[in-house]
């Protein structure tokens, strides 16, 4: 694959959720009303104002598990998002292969009518949001989701890729990944991540997690950001 | 810490037991999970409940709050009975073989079971120990040795006599069948959990236990950390890489804090604070002083089984005067440190924080003392984080006046908004700073001092903490200013805030150069290190435990070198276990692991190699009759080979104790006693109802507690990723507040049916203090527990929380009692009873 991808490895996530700040804070986001529902994760869902979420799960096979699951845009190779947008407002970098929403173009209130739209009907994972609670009153903003901290790297995002095929991030990292106190993120280029992430998978098996994969499946629906699951994927709500 | 973060990548087997490293250290929590990479070491967590770092460990066990030393304690007496602990290490490294009294009598045969010899009769909770018999048998007296008592040394671990045979009889009923009914662990599991940690043993291995406030927090805090102390002296885990016993602080700069004396015992580098009593009257000279002195009492004497040949009992703290008289000229360098050490107050009584609050509560009335009439409250807020916090609250109201010095308003300077009545005291808040506006070092939990810069200035009149103080040292001395009172000398004469003309003008770095130490003749300049400081009042130095931190050079006169702002990341040490010598400096002389000296074979045809060599720490070469290059700091005596000196330098006897000699005021060997409040009303280990809690525990008159029949259920408190201790910050942020925005009790999903309670559902929590309404957190992870025959269900609340910031909410420290550790006083905020109600 061609460009850049994100590995997140839920075997060192401890989900102290450093990265639902750090991702806040460099896209300048404010919180959200949140209450406690009765569960570690909050805001319950990604939103307009969180474009990730740690989430928890308690599950039992031979003994309990606590699992963690940072949820967020997978950046597909192939995004439907982009193909049924109506305003052209999501570009897709065909270098890096980032996948981000032009928030100059979009415009949920001009959107196509419903109150659901286009975008995330498409997404298979649930992800694109405008809105969010703050102050009691319901927000509308425009489409948000990970944009791979884009604006960090020092690297043209206008360039043309005839003539400037390489892409570099320089010394800088996505935000989540740069906070991320266990390390459990780490981006890339694209085959050399897969390569470590499959490493990771390999030795997961022989150290107690038989079940340990990649997700998604790179096969089927190839993608800029992956897990390292060490349980099978759908006990993580996927 | 013993160790240092780095070094937790060195272990093979790693115990997270009273402590949530994942959760409350979790930037340091890579060292773990680096081990497990490296090293594929085991990670064990103990806990009542599963936890962030359960989550990411090989094995978990769930264990009762309160009952940790039955659990550790059964794992020593696993190592005894299956022969798993390192023999030559027990023989060479810790007092295994002294012989102690002959009418010391253990917990199981002094005839009254859970009670040590020298008790007094009758049954009676808080009185003292007559610690007569809590000593070693000895030699008399050698006259050519006058500084060395001559101990009497077994000639194996057999003899009766001997501290081991004590050991393994005190602890012959901690069976995994007793843990299992004290603790509620499954046996299976325990079995399992002691088989892969004592299996380190070996001496190629090594585990190491990384613990914080979940074993500090209760009321035999103190004992529960020997007891782990122990089981690594017997595994031959202390001293090595991956090993030792590791106290994760909970706070930026806690260590430094404690370091430089802020607690109401100590005077700087662990010196005790004088006491108002006839034989500290005086300061003296030492241990040879003819009349009883200050540093007569507190200077130790050898303790050598033969003092004719080596090794020698190192006996550091034989020290203690050059250090004292170094940090009394760093104070008053123009009065003479014989005149000056009585402008030190003298301490009368107990001022630990439960202590400090019930004074203020019931005024004392006695002559000598005086009741407490304003209080300073600096990065701290007492009324979220103090226990029994509604009766801590009525105490401020008796003071006359309060100083707050925080970011924000906190619950403590605001407490008044909310308590009842007519409140009189006068409350002023100063703007305080945040870390990055003011420059310094901070000491972390490897006693690793790094220096940081300022990033910015405070904003409007906000200042540094440093500044504050400065100003209203500035301001006392100049109304004191021109008094010849011979009462006001301690202030007229003190060295504020520091002799520029000697260290420069910059005040923190003028202070760090005094902590440092330097010399007082007209050369001047600073002393190398501690090694430099001297009795006679020639030296100065704050802190001898940092001197060695701003000096370099060869010989006099030294440069002054900031070397806790070394910064190359680069690591020294050939074995590459993490040392990075040229990164900050830590104390003592930049050791990285302190103790390292019970790391290498202590005598015989191997003297001198590594127990591990592929993590070896120091190395004595044989034949060039030195340590190897790169090798961590040795841990004094640098230039002496192993046999030379016993390992445990800091010790009088150089040997790690297995057991305390009269070090702690409730046993000599730790014993499993309940929290003061318990669900049991008989001693699970003892079948005795007394004692059931530790006998010597000290209980304020007016504190109420509850009984398991109104509160039967088991509560401990704990920290969350999200919020900052007493919350004054993280509650002020909101993307921290929408993480966890509300406080909430976790409990089983079996209590919450009994209960009826739903996920999310408001209850009500009580406690004989008083009740809180939260959140209910019904989780898988926590379950109830089958203890001495009966269920006991537990549960747990953060306590961030309170009624000022924008995320306020109830405080879990309503709950909590008036009771504290036996030795320290610290509260016992792990284990408590309660009640739930569906609200």
């Amino acid at each position: 694959m061609i460009g850049i991808r994100l590995l997140i490895d839920t075997s060192k996530c401890v989900a102290c959720r450093a990265c639902q700040v750090a991702c806040q804070q460099w896209h300048s986001l404010p919180s959200e009303d949140t209450t406690f529902t009765g569960t570690y994760q909050n805001p319950p869902d990604v939103s307009g104002a969180n474009l990730t979420v740690a989430k928890f799960f308690e599950v039992y096979d031979t003994k309990l598990n606590w699992l963690f699951f940072k949820d967020q845009c997978r950046h597909c190779e192939n995004p439907f998002c982009l193909q049924r947008c109506p305003l052209n407002a999501i570009i897709r970098d065909a270098t890096t292969g980032i996948v981000r929403i032009d928030p100059v173009k979009c415009d949920p209130s001009i959107c196509h009518g419903a109150e659901t739209k286009p975008c995330q009907v498409q997404c298979p994972y649930g992800i694109p949001e405008y809105k969010y609670v703050k102050d009691g009153s319901l927000v509308r903003t425009v489409m948000r989701k990970c944009d791979f901290c884009y604006d960090r790297f020092d690297y043209d995002f206008n360039h043309d890729p005839l003539n400037n095929p390489t892409w570099d991030t320089g010394s800088r990292k996505p935000a989540c990944e740069l906070t991320c106190p266990p390390g459990a993120i780490l981006s890339g280029d694209a085959d050399s991540i897969l390569t470590e992430a499959n490493n990771r998978v390999n030795y997961l098996k022989t150290d107690g997690f038989p079940d340990a994969s990649v997700y998604p499946k790179q096969i089927d629906d190839p993608t800029h950001v992956i897990w390292v699951l060490t349980k099978i994927w759908s006990v993580y709500g996927l | 810490m013993t160790n240092h973060w780095v070094d937790i990548k060195n272990a093979d087997v790693i115990l997270i037991m009273g402590s949530n490293a994942a959760e409350n250290h979790p930037i340091a929590f890579k060292w773990v999970m680096e081990a497990k990479k490296n090293r594929n070491a085991t990670i064990i967590s103990v806990d009542p409940r599963f936890t962030r770092s359960s989550s990411k460990a090989d094995i978990y066990a769930q264990m009762r709050s309160g009952s940790d030393i039955a659990f550790l304690g059964g794992m020593i007496n696993y190592a005894i009975t299956n022969n798993k602990y390192n023999v030559q290490y027990v023989k060479d490294c810790t007092n295994a073989l002294w012989k102690i009294r002959t009418d010391f009598k253990t917990a199981r045969d002094s005839g009254r079971p859970g009670l040590f010899s020298g008790y007094p009769t009758g049954d009676i909770y808080g009185q003292a120990y007559t610690t007569t018999t809590w000593d070693y048998q000895y030699a008399p007296d050698d006259p050519s040795y006058p500084t060395t008592k001559i101990p009497l040394k077994a000639v194996d671990l057999s003899d009766p006599d001997c501290v081991f045979q004590k050991l393994k009889l005190q602890y012959s009923i901690y069976t995994p069948a007793m843990v299992e009914n004290i603790c509620g662990t499954p046996q299976a599991l325990f079995n399992q959990i002691c088989e892969i940690y004592c299996n380190t043993y070996q001496s190629h291995l090594s585990a190491t236990q990384l613990y914080a406030m979940g074993w500090t927090q209760h009321t035999n805090g103190s004992q529960l950390i020997r007891t782990a102390s122990i089981l690594q002296l017997l595994l031959g885990n202390m001293g090595v890489a991956g090993g030792g016993i590791n106290a994760l602080r909970g706070w930026q700069n806690v260590q430094g804090s404690t370091d430089h004396g802020v607690l109401f015992h100590l005077l700087t580098g662990y010196n005790s604070c004088p006491q108002n009593i006839l034989k500290h009257a005086e300061l003296g000279t030492g241990p040879l002083d003819p009349t009883d002195t200050y540093l007569k009492d507190q200077t130790p004497l050898a303790m050598d089984p033969d003092p004719t040949v080596p090794p020698a009992s190192g006996n550091w703290w034989a020290n203690r005067p050059k250090y004292v008289v170094s940090m009394l000229k760093a104070w008053w360098p123009s009065v003479p440190h014989g005149d000056s050490y009585k402008y030190l107050p003298k301490r009368h009584k107990d001022c630990t924080h439960i202590s400090l609050f019930e004074d203020m509560l019931n005024p004392p009335t006695s002559p000598r003392t005086y009741p407490i009439k304003g209080l300073f409250v600096w990065g701290s807020n007492p009324m979220v984080t103090g226990p029994n916090m509604e009766r801590e609250r009525d105490a401020l109201k008796n003071l006359d006046w309060m100083v707050v010095c925080d970011m924000f308003h906190t619950e403590t300077s605001d407490f008044w908004t909310v308590a009842p009545g007519n409140i009189k005291t006068e409350v002023f808040l100063l703007p305080g700073s945040a870390f990055f506006e003011r420059k310094g070092s901070a000491t972390n939990s490897s006693r690793l001092a790094q220096w940081k810069d300022k990033a910015c200035n405070p904003p409007g009149e906000a200042l540094p903490e440093e500044e504050i103080l400065k100003r209203l040292g500035d301001a006392i001395k100049a109304l004191y200013s021109g008094s010849g009172l011979a009462k006001d000398k301690p202030i007229t004469d003190l060295n504020w805030p520091y002799d520029s003309s000697k260290l420069g003008l910059d005040l923190v770095e003028g202070v760090a150069k005094e902590i440092h130490g330097y010399y007082l003749d007209v050369t001047g300049g600073p002393v190398l290190n501690f090694t430099g400081l001297l009795a006679d009042g020639t030296t100065a130095c704050g802190n001898w435990l940092y001197s060695g931190t701003y000096a370099s050079g060869t010989a006099r006169p030294y440069t002054w070198t900031n070397k806790m702002a070394n910064r190359i990341p680069d690591e020294t040490h050939p074995a590459n276990i993490g040392i990075y010598a040229n990164w900050g400096y830590s104390w003592p002389l930049n050791r990285r692991i302190v103790y390292n000296r019970a790391s290498v074979y202590q005598s015989g045809v191997n003297e001198g190699e590594p127990l591990a060599s592929d993590k070896w720490v120091i190395w004595w070469d044989p034949v060039a009759l030195k340590y190897k290059d790169g090798g961590d700091v040795v841990d004094g005596y640098a230039t002496a080979k192993p046999s030379a000196y016993y390992p445990f330098i800091m010790r009088n006897d150089g040997m790690g104790r297995l057991m305390g000699i009269k070090a702690l005021l409730d046993g000599p060997f730790p014993e499993h006693y309940e929290p003061r409040e318990t669900p049991l009303t008989t001693n699970p280990l003892t079948g005795a109802t007394f004692p059931l809690y530790d006998p010597c525990v000290y209980q304020y008159p007016s504190t109420v507690f509850g009984s398991p029949v109104d509160f039967p259920i088991v509560a401990t408190t704990y920290r969350l990723t999200e919020h900052w201790h007493g919350g004054g910050l993280s509650r002020n942020l909101p993307w921290l507040g929408q993480l966890m925005p509300e406080p909430f009790v976790e409990m089983s999903e079996e209590l919450a049916i009994a209960k009826g309670v739903i996920n999310g559902d408001n209850v009500i929590v009580s406690s004989a203090r008083g009740s809180i309404t939260v959140k209910a957190c019904v989780t898988k992870r926590f379950k109830p527990f089958t203890v001495a025959g009966i269920t006991v269900h537990q549960v747990g609340l953060p306590w961030h929380w309170g009624f000022a910031t924008l995320f306020p909410g109830a405080s879990a420290n309503v709950l909590t009692p008036h009771i504290g550790d036996v030795n320290t006083r610290i509260p016992e905020y792990k284990a408590f009873l309660v009640n739930i109600t569906k609200a």
